[in-house]
């Protein structure tokens, strides 16, 4: 009779912890409105060794950059990459491969731009230039400053600037 | 030597010294090949994809040959992997050199107003106050040919000039050789190779 008054007394005690939880847990409040006083929404930040990527909302196209800093200028960018290395590629078209000490990405204008010996690899060509700006939607380039525009059939493997996966094409 | 006759002497020398090269069968061929070309300028604009447009100083080289001028259109090859058409507009000047057949070396020099080359017919073509120029590297022999329009065709390996009047105008000029030590101080006259007006 004793053994059981005295499981019954120890079950109740190791309940303690739960209901005391429970009685003391707050009730979910309804959200309020942010007040003046409140802190402002996230505006930004830095994220290392990160990945970006804009896809096409119509599938023609797709970007990625990466980055050993990016610094987020606003919850939906504008990024700014230090250094960056970005692909940008159209179905059925060899990848563009850049490279640049700095990348602004427009996340909203689907606009890039790279600045500080950049460099543009597409198929045979490469391009080097201090300053240039890519529409990502049109594919349109434009390169300030002197801009050297390279053709070489004998860009190799090796070369930094070729992708891979054009190996198995050629 | 008549006239006709000399005109007729410069003009085949001129075919002989633009041909020369090509009937070698390498060095204008394969400059119009391109393995290798570099274009230099302050501006580019244009799809990623191409044509591209260059302006502002713009400079093309490859394989030998070095052309300038103020802007330029590039046509990339349909599989992204070569040249398929330039165009040239304003100052355009062209410089290249090559070895003849006899192991002469000549320097070329050609004006114009502007150029266009295809690469699939292999067909080049300079218009306006074109000028074109060839020196003999060794002996400064110059041929010099001024016209209205100059089409070069890789595949015959052949030149030709053309003119608004059809007069082309050529000419053939020997190098000056060596004036003689004046004799006498104060002995007036022209050297050799001279012409008085």
């Amino acid at each position: 009779m004793k053994t059981t008054t005295l499981r019954t007394v120890c079950c109740l005690l190791s309940l303690l912890p739960v209901l005391a939880g429970g009685c003391t847990r707050k009730a979910v409040e309804a959200p309020q409105p942010p007040s003046e006083n409140a802190p402002p929404p996230f505006v930004g930040g830095d994220m290392e060794r990160s990945v970006i990527r804009l896809p096409d909302p119509d599938g023609k196209w797709e970007f990625e950059a990466r980055s050993d800093h990016v610094e987020m200028l606003g919850a939906e960018g504008p990024f700014v990459l230090r250094p960056a290395e970005c692909r940008y590629q159209r179905p059925g078209e060899a990848p563009v491969l850049m490279t640049a000490d700095q990348a602004w990405i427009d996340k909203v204008a689907q606009r890039l731009e790279l600045e500080g010996s950049v460099t543009v690899a597409y198929a045979d060509w490469l391009l080097e230039t201090e300053r240039l700006e890519y529409d990502l939607k049109t594919g349109e380039v434009v390169a300030r400053g002197r801009t050297k525009w390279s053709f070489s059939r004998d860009r190799g493997p090796e070369s930094p600037h070729r992708d891979p996966s054009e190996e198995e094409d050629r | 030597m008549t006239k006709p006759f000399a005109l007729m002497l410069a003009l085949t020398l001129t075919a002989t010294c633009l041909t020369a090269p090509a009937a070698g069968g390498e060095r204008v061929g394969a400059k119009m090949a391109f393995r290798e070309a570099h274009i230099i300028s302050q501006l580019v604009r244009g799809p990623i994809t191409g044509p591209w447009e260059f302006s502002d100083h713009v400079t093309v080289s490859g394989s030998g040959i070095t052309m300038t001028c103020d802007r330029l259109k590039v046509w990339p090859s349909p599989d992204r992997r070569g040249l398929a058409r330039l165009e040239a507009v304003g100052n355009i000047v062209v410089e290249s050199s090559y070895r003849a057949e006899d192991k002469t070396e000549w320097k070329v020099l050609g004006k114009a107003e502007s150029a266009t080359y295809d690469f699939a017919t292999g067909q080049g073509v300079l218009l306006g106050k074109v000028r074109f120029q060839a020196t003999n590297a060794a002996d400064q022999t110059t041929l010099s040919v001024t016209a209205d329009k100059m089409i070069y065709d890789a595949k015959t390996a052949s030149v030709r000039f053309e003119r608004k009047d059809n007069q082309v105008h050529v000419e053939w000029q020997e190098p000056a050789p060596e004036p003689e030590p004046v004799a006498a101080a104060g002995s007036g006259g022209v050297a050799a190779g001279e012409t008085q007006d």
